[in-house]
């Protein structure tokens, strides 16, 4: 993969970013912020969702569930 | 009824060996199907699609299925093969066995006809993994039978409802032209009275987007607190969509509204958010996301005849020159061992393949992305060997960015210009 291939998408991701970081340099940063306060503060869990698709997910219910069965 | 035991399969890639056909195996192994360059795992089914019938008996305007007026149903002798068929090949089965009842409306069967499918099922399956069943619903037919039905069979909902009523019915309607809201919060109202909480998939449209706050008031007012985004696509028979190239900015801003709402208020949590939480804190790499629709039989698909379709769903009912009908076999005919060297799995996942490392190769966003939507690449630009796509634009790149801002701006201050330190 020559270098000037990816050069191009990648410098407007840039441009695109307030801070002039690429997707990859944002998603690092994050990721060594979410380390020091916890990711489980911040947002939902994917598990939460199901398939990538988007079908599947749905609430397991476990506590009404479990009352009736 | 309590979760029944597993027995995880044991994984053992390393003892493959590789057949005439360039598919590996041994007794208790993933197979490897081997590509130029790489060997590619198969399985486990992440997601099992069962279409017990095409029927709906609605007609959404968007709607990509092509064969929704047809009554025909998922045999039970088809259904009954199916698992023996799955069961004959242990390395599709996982720690969960997730099927989806899908592609049609699945509640126009009677409540019957799955009490007798999850009884086939249970028995096939036996103790080798815990089975669960989700309903994809429109909703316009949950009466308090089937409310009871879903509680005894602990069954997954996921209500297809496009937010307030003046967007959901614009495109939701019934096959004489009429909105379908009122139905569907009928039927939403009768499982909160359960207590059986739901998620929910919407399909978002160009008219969507000018109505972020009514959509997240909509989703907050009635206590829908799980909430997945569909851009409304170019798929099979929905060959045109509100959404183009040129929303995909609008798009963003709409995510980043509700995005941001949903962290300020933590009442309506959105799987987009979600998603790219989960990467940016485990890394891209993140095992769920980095297969489903790319992994042979991570998804798979059988139709109401049996037909088996495997990467994106929505190829199910499609056909092209390259790649005939999608279909890599029918459960009446062959096992899934065979299935995987069908020429039409091979030519489908050497493309994907080459399709993903051009993605690799072009775009930005690929950590986050890792190019796996074949269906989208398929039904807008003609080829699995293919790159960005309006789907891509919104749903990844978009998604991407929006979710990237906001929890930029929750963890480092409104500026998000640098780090702050905590």
């Amino acid at each position: 993969m020559s270098a000037d291939v990816r050069e191009q998408p990648f410098q407007k991701e840039r441009e695109g970013s307030a801070d002039g970081l690429t997707i990859d340099e944002r998603v690092q940063r994050l990721r060594t912020a979410f380390a020091g306060i916890g990711a489980s503060k911040i947002g939902a869990d994917w598990a939460n969702f199901g398939n990538e698709w988007g079908q599947g997910g749905g609430f397991d219910n476990k506590v009404v569930f479990e009352k009736y069965t | 009824m309590g979760p029944r035991r597993r027995v995880r399969q044991q994984s053992c890639l390393r003892e493959v060996h590789l057949n005439k056909s360039g598919v590996g195996a041994c007794s208790r192994a993933r197979p490897v199907l081997r590509l130029p360059g790489r060997d590619v795992a198969v399985g486990p089914i992440d997601l099992l699609v069962l279409q017990s019938t095409p029927f709906c008996n609605i007609n959404c305007r968007y709607c990509y299925l092509p064969d929704r007026a047809n009554r025909h149903r998922l045999a039970p002798e088809t259904l009954k093969r199916l698992f023996e068929r799955i069961v004959e090949a242990p390395w599709l089965i996982g720690d969960e066995l997730r099927l989806s009842w899908h592609a049609g409306e699945p509640l126009t069967l009677p409540c019957g006809y799955y009490s007798d499918a999850f009884a086939e099922i249970d028995t096939a399956v036996g103790d080798s993994s815990t089975v669960s069943h989700s309903f994809q619903t429109n909703g316009t037919l949950i009466n308090r039978e089937w409310v009871e039905f879903i509680r005894h069979h602990r069954v997954r909902i996921g209500l297809s409802l496009d937010g307030p009523a003046f967007l959901h019915d614009e495109n939701r309607r019934t096959r004489t032209g009429g909105g379908t809201h009122a139905k569907v919060m009928r039927g939403a109202s009768l499982l909160a009275e359960a207590q059986i909480l739901f998620s929910v998939i919407a399909v978002v449209t160009r008219q969507t987007l000018a109505h972020a706050d009514d959509f997240y008031d909509f989703f907050r007012d009635h206590g829908i607190s799980r909430v997945a985004l569909n851009v409304e696509e170019v798929e099979l028979f929905h060959d045109r969509s509100s959404l183009g190239r040129e929303t995909a900015q609008q798009y963003q801003r709409f995510l980043e509204r509700l995005f941001q709402r949903s962290l300020e208020e933590g009442q309506v949590d959105f799987r987009e958010l979600a998603v790219v939480r989960n990467a940016v804190a485990a890394g891209a790499q993140d095992g769920r996301r980095s297969g489903q629709l790319i992994r042979p039989f991570a998804t798979t698909t059988c139709d109401h005849a049996g037909n088996i379709f495997t990467f994106s769903p929505e190829l199910a009912g499609a056909s092209s020159i390259a790649y005939g009908d999608f279909i890599v076999g029918n459960v009446h005919r062959q096992g899934f061992d065979e299935m995987l060297s069908s020429p039409a799995m091979m030519l489908m996942l050497r493309d994907i393949h080459s399709g993903i490392d051009r993605c690799a190769a072009s775009c930005g966003h690929f950590s986050l992305c890792l190019g796996g939507t074949p269906g989208n690449k398929f039904f807008e630009n003609g080829s699995f060997d293919s790159t960005e796509t309006a789907y891509c634009l919104h749903s990844r790149q978009g998604v991407a960015n929006a979710a990237l801002a906001v929890l930029e701006r929750a963890v480092f201050g409104q500026s998000a210009n640098a780090p702050q330190a905590r």
